[in-house]
């Protein structure tokens, strides 16, 4: 029987999502072939998850279908694609805090009955884990895990499912380099196993050293998909960003300020403090942290490193177990948010229908609760005040009543950081943004923080998982790692490396 | 004293099986994920039709232990069977868990009314006599024994076995269980399968052993007393087995407390009073193992997609 | 092989089919075709005596008026629980605390010589202080649950549950003893209220209250302008839609459920009130077995059906007071053709727990769409 050199084994026709106030993937038609590293590549949301998402089977597409082996799956779960080989590796992984790393895999195992013991899979783990070249221990739990040993986790359940087609989304974004290369020589090894490889991701570097081919997505449609011979970084950037070159290089029209000359009292300071996890452990060790009136404190780490519960404590969402917190010199611990909100701190969450907003009442409801009126709403001067803010923010919604949920992941985050700027005197907490802001929109309002801090003497911890966005904003920089400020530097005195090495310490 | 002791020992042995066993089940569910506020009416529900099928049994075959012993294998059938879809229903759907539970409460006790009624028509009918059980003072050591056996395998099962580790990773995050390729309606499915059986034997038990008989209202709210037993266990099964010995040893006694000058209405509120302030101290005690922790995802409605 | 699967999505658009009186009259229909089914399986009803007997609940409107009004002022009391994700599933005990506080303050409080010897003007403010006693009783009532949750995050529903037996229990051994009545027959239970303690009885219309219907008014209009106006009422609906976003705003999230739990507590309270005051007149012992007609449980439906809707409380309560007037009426009238022995309220459990699921089913079309998917 006669192959041909490509063997097409999946196929994407003419999918298209769309989600509440976006179309995430417009009509996108995709062919896969056995044997290769196909990196998809793009910004953020350009819909390239969305579109791993609809091939693992996670997302229905509101149109079009996944093909495997020329037979249409025409409604495709998460059960059937893992049946037919197709695994998911998300930047997070999909693992069970809770349980331990052995009961995580064993689920994942469909050759194991409902009836098999636990203890079965345990030597498996070792040994898959020592193959890759990382020892897991099977009975620790994952909340105990670092970020890295989750994704050798990831990697081990993959290779035990023996997947054929692996979509690894944006997994070595914060890996360190040594792990990075023995997980893309893992991939080679896969791609020599007749299997697929889809690797998701936004460097452009990473995709054209280990990619075969290259799809790159833009607003969620497929610009182009190109081969090995014409991989050219200037090349994939232009169709990356778009034929007028946009370019994501932020402006920089602000000064820093130079703090060392001033000697006032800190706005906020976190002296010493301790919190609890809610699995085990502290999530929090002995963070220290002062912020000066109209100072940038950019606080950066990668994912999970304890950035969430650093803003939920300085909004006072969290209990601190010990150590004191002041805000003005006022010692606010576990005084709850009532009074640190009282005091003009604004919170900017990476998730503000969790964090900041009730996503089933409107907008003017919102903005109520943050802001106007003591028995009753003056809901007049509310709407008016929501439409300023609509106009000024450029936030897209059918009228200011509109429940907020039916807003698209940019205008939502807009509209919080309307609000939270409108209501902020003091200072403001801000918690990785940039999530669900396109480019221009991040870097104006990187701008208007900078802009605000200067003007009117405000400060602003910027926590976030970016180390540009960071560079970018900050007076002062602080890394934080496993729960630790690890270390802190003025921003001019400080290098990229330095930082870099220290976040993944 | 000695005859208090001859009452005492048999009856707090067919209190503590109703409430271990009725608590582990709804343990079994809830660490799935699912609320089950369905449980006092399907508790009713369960030990109305025990009554109804040893009647209808009884007259069958006739009355003695094989009766009896079917009537209390089909109860736990019928609530394994009416479980299994009440936990596939809270997870097919995005539906509210707390108004689908309410739901099967209201329809278990209406039906439970209807049940049991008709069991008193068929034993008007024909007179017969159920079997009903008891247990001498020598076999109680046993029945506990059996009861401890019940505590071990259920924790065996959710904690040693691939099954019961899927019921708790369903419990805790349904979504990425889902993403992983897991059947979360399928794994909940056996969960209300496995806890029905369990809580279909409590509801059988109370009719066929703790009470004797039938009456109208039978079983209202002791389902509520095994979920606070459930709650109060920490939702983990050696736990329950220890601790229902003493809620076991309230809700029989409480109610006599009448003999020492308490009036009768208020001693038969005691043990909804006991069964609230053990929520309440369960609640604010500091819990150092996970395994003793709430699961993370309880009465939260299930949506497998969602925005990233 | 064919494979049926059920397919959920996220809905973008709205639509007509799915707007809440649709659903809330599906819900009923389809609620009524289920219960049908139910009770069809263990009797010889036909499907012809059953939903001509329910339409005949239905034109009997003045039957329904008064279940309407009680369950309008419970499930008004529910509905703004349920918009702060309080889910008082214990307003059948806070109804009767409202009833002994009503009567402690006819019979046995130093008010209750208002109604031996006061004159008109006097009677009416001791009236309204019956009321209002009753309203404070089922406020204590509901705050146990209440301080208990934002206290100490144990779960409101199994507590109040079990409160409801509590309750029961207490009313028992009042009217048992320190209540207990001296003309009654051998009877246990309290004495009637005196005459000048009584609502107003509307002539041409004797099942209804002059006080009741106000009150009725009254209370919805306050708890529609609470509810849509009022930073309380914001800040209970943020509570029920997200109490992280209450909390980081600045707000006190347990202040939030305690006074919900209080102004829904108030207001099962007053209904107690104005049913002992304005039908029932005395405690009767064993008040657990049906003598409260079960409101408070009922009315749980009515607070569903108008889930954080205001608007549907009223089109909700009629719902509601057929489908509970029907299990009376099929008592009454289908009784060969019933199984046995079976009580009027066990059928309206059966009813309330089909519409309700049907109605949870119906519900999830507005924000999801669902279709059934056949593979091969």
């Amino acid at each position: 029987m006669f192959f041909p050199s490509r063997q097409s084994f999946l196929r994407v026709v003419d999918v298209t999502k769309r989600f509440p106030g976006v179309l995430a993937l417009d009509s996108v038609t995709l062919e896969l072939y056995l044997s290769e590293i196909h990196s998809i590549l793009g910004e953020n949301g350009s819909g390239k998850s969305t579109l791993a998402k609809v091939i693992a089977g996670i997302y229905v597409p509101d149109r079009g279908y996944i093909e495997i082996l020329g037979k249409p799956m025409k409604l495709l779960s998460p059960v059937d694609a893992v049946n037919y080989g197709i695994y998911y590796i998300p930047q997070n992984p999909n693992l069970v805090e809770r349980l331990t790393v052995v009961e995580n895999i064993l689920i994942a195992l469909k050759s194991y009955s409902a009836f098999a013991r636990v203890s079965e899979v345990r030597s498996l783990i070792v040994e898959e884990s020592q193959k890759i070249g990382s020892l897991i221990d099977p009975e620790a739990e994952v909340s105990e895990l670092s970020y890295t040993q989750r994704q050798i986790v990831e990697l081990v359940k993959a290779s035990l499912l023996r997947a054929r087609v692996l979509l690894v989304d944006e997994v070595t974004t914060y890996l360190p380099t040594s792990v990075r290369e023995k997980f893309y020589s893992y991939l080679r090894k896969l791609k020599s196993e007749n299997k697929i490889v889809l690797l998701i991701t936004h460097k452009v570097s990473e995709a054209v050293d280990v990619a075969d081919r290259i799809t790159v997505m833009r607003s969620g449609r497929i610009v182009k998909t190109i081969e090995k011979a014409e991989f050219d970084v200037d090349y994939v950037r232009k169709l990356m960003f778009g034929e007028n070159g946009y370019i994501s290089e932020p402006p920089k029209n602000v000064l820093l300020k130079d703090l060392t000359t001033e000697n006032r009292r800190a706005v906020v300071k976190l002296d010493r403090v301790w919190v609890i996890s809610e699995s085990r452990g502290y999530a929090l060790k002995d963070i220290e942290l002062s912020v000066k009136p109209g100072e940038i404190l950019g606080v950066v780490g990668i994912s999970g490193s304890g950035q969430r519960e650093l803003a939920e404590v300085l909004v006072g969402l969290r209990s601190i177990r010990s150590g004191r917190y002041y805000v003005d010199g006022l010692d606010v611990t576990n005084r709850g948010p009532e009074a640190i909100r009282a005091a003009g701190i604004g919170f900017i969450s990476e998730t503000p229908l969790y964090h900041n907003l009730s996503g089933d009442l409107s907008l003017v409801e919102n903005l109520a609760l943050a802001t106007y009126g003591k028995l009753f709403l003056p809901l007049k001067l509310l709407t008016a005040k929501t439409r300023e803010l609509m106009e000024k923010y450029g936030i897209i919604s059918t009228s200011p009543k509109t429940p907020v949920k039916v807003l698209s992941g940019g205008n939502i985050m807009r509209f919080t950081i309307a609000r939270e700027l409108e209501f902020a005197k003091k200072a403001l907490i801000v918690l990785n943004p940039s999530r669900s802001l396109d480019e221009k929109f991040k870097w104006s309002f990187i701008n208007t923080i900078k802009n605000i801090s200067r003007s009117t003497d405000m400060s602003v911890i910027y926590i976030s998982e970016s180390l540009d966005e960071v560079l970018q904003v900050s007076d002062t920089v602080a890394v934080i790692n496993g729960g630790r400020i690890v270390g802190v530097f003025s921003r001019e005195s400080v290098e990229r490396e330095v930082l870099e090495k220290l976040m993944v310490m | 004293m000695i005859e208090l002791l001859d009452w005492l020992i048999p009856t707090l042995a067919s209190a503590y099986v109703v409430y271990t066993l009725t608590a582990i089940g709804s343990t079994v569910i809830e660490r799935s994920g699912i609320l089950n506020l369905a449980i006092d009416g399907l508790f009713v529900l369960s030990s109305s039709l025990a009554y109804a099928y040893a009647i209808y049994l009884s007259i069958l075959l006739q009355p003695g232990v094989l009766a009896t012993a079917l009537s209390l294998l089909l109860t736990a059938v019928t609530t394994a069977l009416l479980y299994s879809i009440y936990t596939a229903l809270n997870t097919v759907l995005p539906v509210s868990q707390g108004a689908v539970g309410l739901s099967f409460m209201f329809i278990g006790y209406g039906l439970g009314a209807v049940v049991g009624n008709l069991g008193r028509v068929l034993f008007s009918l024909f007179r017969v006599r159920i079997e009903y059980i008891s247990v001498t003072q020598n076999s109680v050591v046993f029945t506990y024994l059996l009861m401890v056996l019940a505590a071990v395998l259920v924790y065996l099962v959710l904690y040693k076995l691939k099954l019961g580790v899927l019921i708790r990773a369903v419990g805790e995050d349904p979504r990425l269980v889902s993403q992983i390729g897991i059947n979360v309606a399928y794994v909940r499915f056996l969960s209300g399968l496995l806890g029905g059986v369990l809580i279909g034997i409590g509801g059988a038990l109370f009719t066929l052993w703790r009470v004797g008989g039938w009456s109208q209202g039978q079983g209202l709210s002791h389902g509520w007393l095994a979920y606070a037993v459930s709650i109060a266990g920490w939702r983990y099964p050696p736990v329950i087995a220890l601790v229902s010995v003493f809620f076991s040893l309230a809700y029989v006694l409480l109610p006599y407390l009448q003999s020492v000058g308490l009036p009768i209405e208020i001693s038969i509120a005691t043990p909804y009073v006991v069964s609230i302030v053990a929520m309440v101290f369960v609640s604010i005690t500091h819990r150092r193992s996970v395994a003793l922790l709430d699961p993370k995802s309880l009465g939260k409605t299930f949506f497998r997609e969602e925005q990233a | 092989m064919v494979k049926v699967s059920i397919v959920v999505t996220k809905r973008s658009r709205k639509s007509i089919a799915t707007s809440t009186p649709v659903i809330l009259l599906l819900s009923l229909l389809l609620g009524l075709v289920a219960s049908y089914t139910l009770i069809w399986t263990f009797s010889k009803l036909d499907p012809i005596s059953f939903f001509s007997t329910f339409y005949q609940t239905l034109i009997s409107y003045t039957g329904l008026l008064e279940p309407l009004l009680f369950l309008t002022i419970l499930g008004t009391a529910i509905s703004i629980a349920f918009y702060g994700s309080f889910w008082n599933v214990g307003a059948e005990g806070q109804y009767v605390f409202g009833m002994l506080g009503a009567i402690y303050l006819v019979m046995f409080s130093p008010v209750s010589e208002v109604f031996l010897n006061g004159d008109s003007a006097a009677n009416g403010v001791a009236k309204l202080l019956a009321v209002i006693s009753g309203g404070l009783l089922g406020l204590l009532w509901s705050l146990i649950p209440g301080a208990l949750k934002a206290y100490t995050r144990v779960s409101e529903v199994p507590v109040m549950l079990l409160m409801n037996y509590i309750a029961y229990s207490i009313s028992d051994y009042l009217t048992a003893g320190p209540w207990k009545g001296r003309y009654t027959y051998g009877y246990i239970r309290t004495d009637m209220i005196p005459e000048s303690s009584r609502l107003t009885v509307i002539s041409g219309l004797e099942v209804l209250r002059y006080e009741v219907v106000i009150a009725t008014i009254a209370v919805f209009a306050i708890a529609y302008l609470l509810i849509e106006y009022t930073r309380l009422g914001l800040e209970i609906k943020v509570l029920g839609s997200n109490p992280v976003a209450l909390k980081s705003s600045g707000r006190n999230e347990k202040k939030t459920i305690i006074l919900v739990s209080a102004i829904s507590g108030f207001i099962a309270g007053l209904a107690g009130a104005l049913r002992l005051l304005g039908y029932d007149y005395r405690l009767l012992y064993n008040i657990g077995d049906g003598k409260t007609g079960f409101y408070g449980y009922t009315a749980i439906l009515v607070a569903w059906l108008s889930f954080k809707d205001l608007r549907f409380v009223i089109p909700s309560a009629i719902i509601v007071s057929a489908l509970s007037s029907f299990g009376y009426r099929m008592q009454m009238f289908l009784k060969e053709l019933l199984p046995p022995g079976v009580s009027a309220f066990a059928f309206s459990q059966i009813f309330i727990g089909t519409t309700l699921v049907v109605y949870s089913l119906a519900r999830i079309t507005k924000e999801y769409s669902v279709k059934l998917v056949v593979r091969e």
